[in-house]
């Protein structure tokens, strides 16, 4: 690395383009992940093949180990927590005890000394399921008659978020036109490159188990693990290697990693589940299936006075662990006006429980559906008015600062009509409406579609642990130390996942310290 | 996602691996050639065959060849092959153009043209091209060996007139006179999915009349055929705007189209005409 970014220098390390530290590994084949270790037995999961039913018997082939969860004696329930929002805790046994709740949820684990032969043998094991009435749509569930998934959940919404600002009728009433959007967005799955996987080894000397796994939270599957198997943290070691992206879906506790801790101490040995991608498509953690409808009250002059949303977020069978499947919803209620100023705002979203696989955050949380849904939102009101889809985003994006949204997150200050702008120019609008109408009369169909985002940071931050999640608390600590040698460790929380952390964090502490990534 | 077990018999000779397949085929046993379709069934286990008769390794199944009058495909010869003309024919460049069409780079270098056919998957672009310019397969068994005519070869979706002890060896596509105008266009949602229909178009102009149209639709039925409907809107006339069109809607008429879970019939007829006139199109660009 030539030039030395040292304090005072005026040069930064931040900003500069370096070669990332973690590439070598990573390009020449000396990555390791999970699958790369040797184990002892491997695991196949039998799943559900239906999305509700009562299990009536599973028939083991002979000689075949297979656990299932009356095996599972003293393990407690998945329970993710949160206490607002009229939030309904609903656990989870890492095992299927009595009833499945939608397609591909854990029913038995079988272990075999590889993991073709767990593969066969997982296909010999025979449920027996009395099929019972499943929902997989979150409009359907709400409706009276539909079947309930969880007792703990009457009417299946897990959590009811509220907010009507004070003025929110009267500006309402006041309105020129009001414009509707409705918008449905369908389920979707993050598919990470490298799909979840573990590795359990016992060590019969400490007879502590050391759990490597493709994850983007050790600590908290450290935390949740021994909690819901019932042992001190300190016989758990969590180790993240090298992990092929996460986006979201491992950042949530998986049934497979409680069980496979379970069997390395019950079997005192070591074991693999490695994901295949159709498990992982099937029941990997899904996303963003949401119904939005949206209404804008408007000034004669476009200008955007209150806005009505109702979010309906399919959440799936069970609440993920530790967020909770209050992400998405609340996400989207935070959220919804993004980098539009209206000060008058009511909101009801409404976390729904059905027969589908759990629902988890995946990157952006709702994000591209609100922006998608208030876009579209804007592009209506601009036709309702008669006047240019840019024009009316020039009349309603916020444009002082720093800014307080209706539910009071303050915006730093920001460029949003200035990038628009730019945008503007940059395609040339006039030359492009000219093309558009020439290839119009031509039967092509031409189009220009705008979209303003702003996302919310400061994870690690009060901020973050204003949210108020039980075992999240949203403050990280990091210690820095200074070796004999004169070279710097830092040990951090966060865990890298495919971003470049340990490239990103060099630079931060360089510029700090004055020395060299 | 791991195949079901099976046996993997690797035949050097072709007298071998019929011989081997006549033994195994009634005992659930199948070819591979490319696996670009079988492997992928057999990892989720929807197909579980018993046997598998390997014929990668089959001396002589790779050979392109011509004798002037027809281009002669092996049963191992590569999608991948025909990435750049393999014969100075019209024929070389029209294969060309459709080969890129098929899936992506890694399952061309794999699966084969043959293979394709012995699959028929209603919107292969193989098949489409074997029944638009009216290919030729040959069969073989340990009873002999037969010649199938495309129209007599495809039985239904995924289902051909292939008896289970014969092997697809070679099909013959006829070469296409210097004069030859073709064009070629599919639709999917992305590039490299199963296209929802697609259209081959080639034929001749004799005094700026266009004569001998082969019109081929494929993934908008069981299976890809001519559209006589449709060349016969277009065989004397001009090689026109008007012409394409009304080829194109004779077309969406004629056909019975399929519904399946990406669309339904109206819409894929809305395709079919779609890509039929821009095949044409292609043809004069």
């Amino acid at each position: 690395m030539s030039g030395h970014g040292t304090r005072g220098s005026g040069m930064t390390w931040v900003g500069r383009a370096i070669r990332r530290l973690e590439d070598p590994a990573l390009i020449t084949g000396q990555g390791r992940f999970t699958a790369d270790l040797p184990a002892a037995h491997w695991v196949r999961f039998v799943r559900s093949p239906v999305a509700a039913g009562k299990l009536a018997g599973i028939r083991v082939p002979a000689g075949a180990m297979v656990i299932t969860a009356a095996d599972l004696d003293g393990v407690k329930k998945i329970l993710p927590m949160l206490h607002k929002f009229s939030y309904k805790p609903v656990g989870q046994a890492p095992l299927a005890d009595g009833v499945v709740r939608f397609t591909g949820e854990l029913v038995a684990a079988v272990v075999a000394p590889t993991a073709a032969e767990a593969e066969d043998i997982a296909e010999r094991v025979e449920l027996s399921i009395n099929e019972t009435a499943a929902v997989s749509d979150a409009r359907t569930a709400l409706k009276s008659d539909a079947p309930q998934i969880h007792p703990e959940a009457p009417g299946n919404v897990i959590l009811e978020g509220k907010v009507k600002t004070p003025d929110f009728d009267a500006t309402w009433t006041a309105a020129d036109k009001i414009v509707t959007m409705e918008a449905r967005s369908r389920r979707q799955n993050a598919t990470p490159m490298e799909a979840r996987g573990a590795h359990a080894a016992y060590d019969l000397a400490t007879k502590r188990v050391t759990l490597t796994c493709t994850t983007q939270m050790p600590h908290l599957t450290r935390t949740a693990i021994s909690d819901v198997l019932g042992f001190p943290e300190s016989d758990l070691r969590v180790i993240a290697p090298d992990v092929g992206g996460g986006f979201g879906q491992k950042m949530s506790l998986a049934s497979e990693y409680v069980v496979l801790v379970w069997l390395a101490r019950k079997l005192k040995s070591s074991l693999s589940w490695i994901e295949d991608r159709r498990e992982n498509l099937i029941a990997g953690f899904h996303s963003r299936d949401q119904y939005i409808t949206l209404e804008g009250a408007f000034d004669k002059n476009a200008r955007l006075l209150a806005l009505k949303a109702d979010i309906v977020a399919n959440v799936g069978a069970y609440s993920c662990f530790p967020t909770t499947c209050g992400v998405e919803p609340l996400m989207a209620m935070a959220e919804m006006p993004g980098p539009y100023d209206v000060q008058q705002y009511q909101c009801l979203a409404r976390g729904v429980l059905t027969n589908t696989c759990t629902m988890a955050p995946y990157r952006g949380v709702s994000r591209p559906v609100i922006t998608f849904t208030i876009e579209r939102l804007m592009d209506k009101a601009a036709r309702a008015f008669g006047i240019d889809p840019i024009d009316i985003r020039r009349r309603n994006l916020i444009d002082r600062f720093p800014y307080k949204s209706a539910m009071g997150l303050e915006y730093d200050e920001a460029t949003y009509k200035e990038t628009l702008e730019m945008a503007v120019k940059a395609i040339d609008v006039p030359s492009f409406r000219k093309r558009q109408s020439e290839a119009r009369a031509k039967g092509r169909y031409l189009g220009i579609g705008l979209a303003t985002f702003s996302e919310r940071t400061g994870y690690g931050s009060p901020a973050f642990a204003a949210r108020g999640m039980e075992i999240t608390p949203g403050w990280e600590t990091v210690i820095v130390s200074v070796d004999p040698s004169g070279f710097v460790e830092a040990r951090i929380g966060s865990s890298p996942h495919g971003q470049g952390l340990h490239t990103t964090l060099a630079q931060i502490i360089a510029d700090a310290l004055g020395i060299v990534p | 996602m791991k195949p079901a077990p099976f046996v993997h018999h690797v035949p050097k000779t072709l007298d071998e691996a019929l011989k081997t397949l006549a033994e195994v085929a009634p005992k659930d046993g199948r070819v591979l050639a490319g696996g670009q379709s079988l492997v992928p069934i057999m990892a989720f286990r929807l197909a579980k065959p018993a046997h598998l008769v390997d014929i990668n390794n089959v001396a002589g199944l790779d050979k392109l060849a011509s004798d002037g009058n027809t281009l002669s495909i092996g049963a191992c010869v590569r999608h991948a092959a025909f990435h750049k003309p393999v014969i100075a024919s019209p024929l070389g460049q029209l294969l060309t153009v459709v080969a890129r069409h098929i899936a992506h780079y890694p399952i061309r270098m794999r699966g084969t043209f043959c293979g394709s056919l012995a699959h028929a998957d209603p919107s292969s672009e193989w098949c489409l091209v074997a029944a638009t310019l009216g290919a030729t397969l040959v069969a073989q068994s340990v009873r002999g060996s037969r010649a199938i005519t495309v129209s007599d070869f495809f039985a239904g979706i995924m289902s051909t007139t292939l008896a289970e002890d014969e092997l697809l060896a070679e099909v013959k596509l006829p070469l296409l006179s210097n004069d030859t105008k073709f064009g070629f266009n599919e639709f999917s949602r992305r590039a490299g999915d199963f296209a929802m229909a697609a259209s081959l178009a080639t034929y001749r102009l004799q005094n700026g009349k266009i004569r001998d149209a082969h019109v081929g639709v494929g993934g908008a039925e069981s299976f890809p055929r001519r559209i006589p409907e449709a060349e016969a809107a277009l065989n004397g006339s001009g090689a026109t705007d008007a012409a394409f069109r009304a080829a194109a809607d004779a077309a969406a008429k004629a056909i019975d189209p399929l519904e399946d879970h990406q669309t339904n019939a109206e819409y894929r007829r809305d395709l079919v005409r779609a890509v039929i006139r821009r095949a044409l199109e292609q043809s004069i660009s």
